[in-house]
């Protein structure tokens, strides 16, 4: 990486368009999320979701993709609070360099 | 729980009304049995194509795809309003179902609360 | 029994296709000019937004002046109320 994208005062990319899988692993550190495969399956699945609706799914949303995708074992909000710590949607958004979700304090 | 119809009755990009509606329409889906009717301007909402880029807004006409994933399965458009601006379905982003003057008064009698954006 | 309110001339062009046989029409602020012409519709007109206008002897004779009282009242009594704007 040669230099730390612009960020908003909570760490959100204030371009969309800067985001690379090595900003991702920067961002996610900042955070205290070491990215494993599991992490990745999520953040290309929201990252998809977003370019395809420009909408970053809701919670309910989210877990049914991610049953649909990867099966009944990740489908549900554990896993990604296991994965993403205590606001798994505000966590994910950040490191997909997403726009921060609505109702995401 | 009370279902809520919204009504979308403006043109997307002018104003912010269409964007408002979306995000209260998602919002809605969450608590309650949500439908969409887009009568007069609000049916351009649909039209797919659209392009922000150049304006520098986020081209939420996208996120009507994302709809039969929050449960909105009730979306219907004015027939007669559909034809006044020389459109048809084939224009628009979603499948849409088109109704008539009596089966858009039956939609909104069938819903508990109606929403105009 | 449904009642709608306009509060502009041109939100008739949105919802004159949606108001059926038995539901009521209630015209406020500048809605009330509306009130001028003949509708097929039953139509009720704020009497306040009326007489700030002048508009009491031009009214369509259909148009029925009501105070809010009224309104609240015909409100009431409705299934729903759409606001149309």
């Amino acid at each position: 990486m040669t230099s730390n994208p612009e960020t908003d005062k909570e760490g959100f990319l204030r371009n969309t368009d800067d985001w690379n899988p090595a900003i991702a692993e920067h961002l996610a550190e900042l955070d205290g999320v070491t990215l494993s495969e599991d992490h990745w399956e999520v953040i290309h699945l929201v990252r998809d979701y977003y370019e395809n609706y420009r909408l970053f799914p809701a919670n309910r949303v989210l877990v049914t993709k991610i049953r649909e995708a990867f099966g009944e074992s990740k489908g549900n909000s554990i896993h990604l609070m296991k994965l993403f710590t205590g606001k798994p949607l505000k966590h994910i958004a950040k490191i997909a360099g997403l726009p921060k979700p609505p109702n995401c304090d | 729980m009370s279902s809520i119809l919204f009504v979308f009755s403006r043109p997307p990009h002018g104003s912010i009304n269409a964007q408002e509606g979306l995000d209260a329409l998602l919002m809605g889906s969450a608590f309650t049995t949500c439908s969409v009717l887009f009568v007069g301007d609000g049916l351009m909402q649909l039209v797919s194509g659209q392009s922000t880029d150049d304006l520098g807004t986020k081209n939420f006409s996208l996120s009507f795809g994302a709809l039969k994933d929050y449960g909105v399965t009730g979306i219907a458009c004015s027939e007669p309003d559909l034809v006044a601006r020389g459109l048809n379905k084939d224009d628009f982003l979603i499948e849409v179902e088109t109704l008539n003057a009596a089966g858009m008064q039956a939609f909104i009698r069938n819903h508990d609360k109606v929403l105009n954006f | 029994m449904i009642v709608h309110t306009i509060n502009k001339v041109s939100a008739l062009g949105l919802c004159d296709n949606l108001v059926a046989e038995d539901d009521k029409i209630i015209l406020l602020e500048d809605g009330v000019y509306l009130g001028l012409q003949s509708l097929p519709f039953s139509v009720f007109a704020i009497r306040c937004d009326v007489d700030a206008r002048g508009l009491r002897g031009l009214l369509a004779a259909q148009t029925e002046v009501i105070d809010y009282d009224d309104f609240v009242h015909l409100c009431t009594e409705a299934d729903k109320v759409c606001s149309w704007f």
